[in-house]
């Protein structure tokens, strides 16, 4: 399934099955709609699964997969920026789920928060064991310095970086849920009256 | 001897909390540190040695870095033994330039060390002081400047002496290696840390882990203090080694 079949599937939906120019809801719309439905359903299934079994983790179908490059930057801190935002506000930073090198994946880096280097400075857990790690920070991600080459970063993206076209990462029984969740963010949308008027004026409502 | 990197311990239980991502990892990992540090503490009897080489200008060591409890300072005497210091507690040290306890004349190096360092002290021409930490007879003696974290030696010392201590849990190559036994009391331990100082967890619950860290600790000691047949055929031997009468 790819973004853009959902978005076809939303317009049709909304448009009594045709997907014709007469509807109201563009397609560029219809796949925002269906990203951030898909990005709601993610975070409400991952906490009610939290609340039912006790344990959060997370499925695979919401991961996607990216390659980075690190680079030095002027201060000498290794960095990248993320190829996408990762689903933000999940327990212990989920939403960036595994970094490690493409080849050694066992090796998997230790997840790191910002203020990091300031809290563990001199505490016996300050060399990970050994782990190399990481740390995001808004659209970049920071390394431990050891880290060089490429790097696999797993995460459940923000819909709104995925590709039209590319694998849409949902369950397949989720497809008929978002579908469902993006109908009802469209139809606030098309509630709303057209103003055909080219006065400089908005449409007073009621 | 079979030993577990602790990031092992970590992954378990990561993983016994359903959990397949090393996301938390640092901070269960520092949970797993202290618990290391705590059951080391109580339970282990692991020894560490080690050779310092004392300053002959002020006979002052420092401790080891990782020195938690000094156990002894000694030396391998000419006749193969060892030869402790004892620990002479009125041995004077100087805090803030000044000697606890007495007012005598320090050498600047010694006193530069936090330590005060005196020759024999006399006024009208009689002693009226003492050597601090020297000889008396062949004793060797040490004692402890806290304040500065020194090792004060008695002059008689040798070159080097040897620093015999429970330090913290050791590292190699920068990681820390447990025994199986410690295993499950860590987890207890960091199920406790996770949870000992959160507000929305009941002082009932956080009493709940932390009797089963205890309990846990208790059976690790146990398992590692416990008396076998052979130690129990050791022990009679030790209390029977008389010389056959004739």
């Amino acid at each position: 399934m790819t973004k853009r079949k959902l978005g076809e599937q939303l317009i049709k939906t909304l448009n009594a099955g045709s997907n014709n120019s007469d509807v109201k809801i563009t397609m560029p719309q219809a796949m925002l709609y269906v990203g951030q439905a898909r990005n709601v359903m993610i975070k409400e299934l991952l906490y009610s699964n939290y609340a039912n079994f006790g344990e959060f983790d997370v499925p695979h179908d919401f991961l996607s997969e990216f390659i980075v490059t690190p680079v030095e930057n002027e201060y000498g801190q290794v960095m990248s920026s993320l190829p996408a935002h990762p689903i933000g506000g999940i327990h212990q930073d989920m939403g960036i789920y595994h970094v490690s090198y493409p080849n050694d994946e066992p090796n998997a880096f230790a997840p790191l928060k910002s203020g990091w280097s300031a809290m563990y400075a001199g505490m016996a857990s300050q060399n990970l064991e050994g782990r190399s790690g990481y740390y995001p920070q808004g659209d970049k991600i920071y390394f431990t310095e050891d880290v060089s080459g490429d790097v696999l970063i797993r995460m459940i993206a923000d819909s709104a970086d995925i590709g039209e076209r590319d694998f849409f990462p949902i369950t397949p029984d989720m497809e008929s849920e978002v579908l469902g969740r993006a109908v009802s963010i469209a139809q606030i949308a098309m509630q709303t009256p057209e103003d055909n008027q080219n006065d400089n004026e908005a449409i007073r409502v009621g | 001897m079979k030993q577990l990197e602790l990031d092992n311990v970590v992954r378990q239980y990561l993983i016994s909390k359903g959990r397949n991502s090393l996301n938390g990892y640092s901070r269960y990992l520092q949970f797993a540190i202290m618990g290391l540090e705590d059951l080391h503490a109580d339970l282990s009897k692991e020894e560490k040695i080690k050779k310092v080489d004392v300053d002959r200008s002020t006979f002052v060591i420092d401790p080891p870095e990782d020195m938690i409890e000094l156990n002894m300072i000694f030396f391998n005497n000419s006749n193969g033994y060892i030869e402790p210091f004892v620990r002479l507690t009125d041995m004077s040290y100087t805090v803030d330039g000044k000697c606890l306890t007495d007012d005598v004349a320090v050498s600047p190096n010694a006193q530069q060390m936090g330590f005060s360092w005196a020759d024999d002290n006399f006024r009208s021409g009689d002693y009226v002081g003492r050597d601090f930490g020297s000889v008396k007879g062949s004793r060797f003696t040490y004692n402890i400047n806290p304040e500065d974290n020194r090792i004060q030696l008695s002059s008689n010392a040798p070159r080097s002496v040897y620093i015999s201590y429970k330090g913290s849990p050791s590292t190699v190559d920068g990681k820390h290696l447990v025994h199986p036994y410690y295993i499950e009391p860590i987890m207890f331990y960091m199920d406790w840390a996770e949870s000992r100082f959160k507000g929305n967890i009941s002082p009932a619950e956080k009493a709940e882990k932390h009797r089963q860290y205890v309990n846990a600790k208790h059976k690790m000691g146990l398992r590692l203090g416990r008396f076998s047949l052979q130690d129990a055929i050791d022990a009679v031997r030790q209390t029977t080694r008389l010389a056959p009468k004739i």
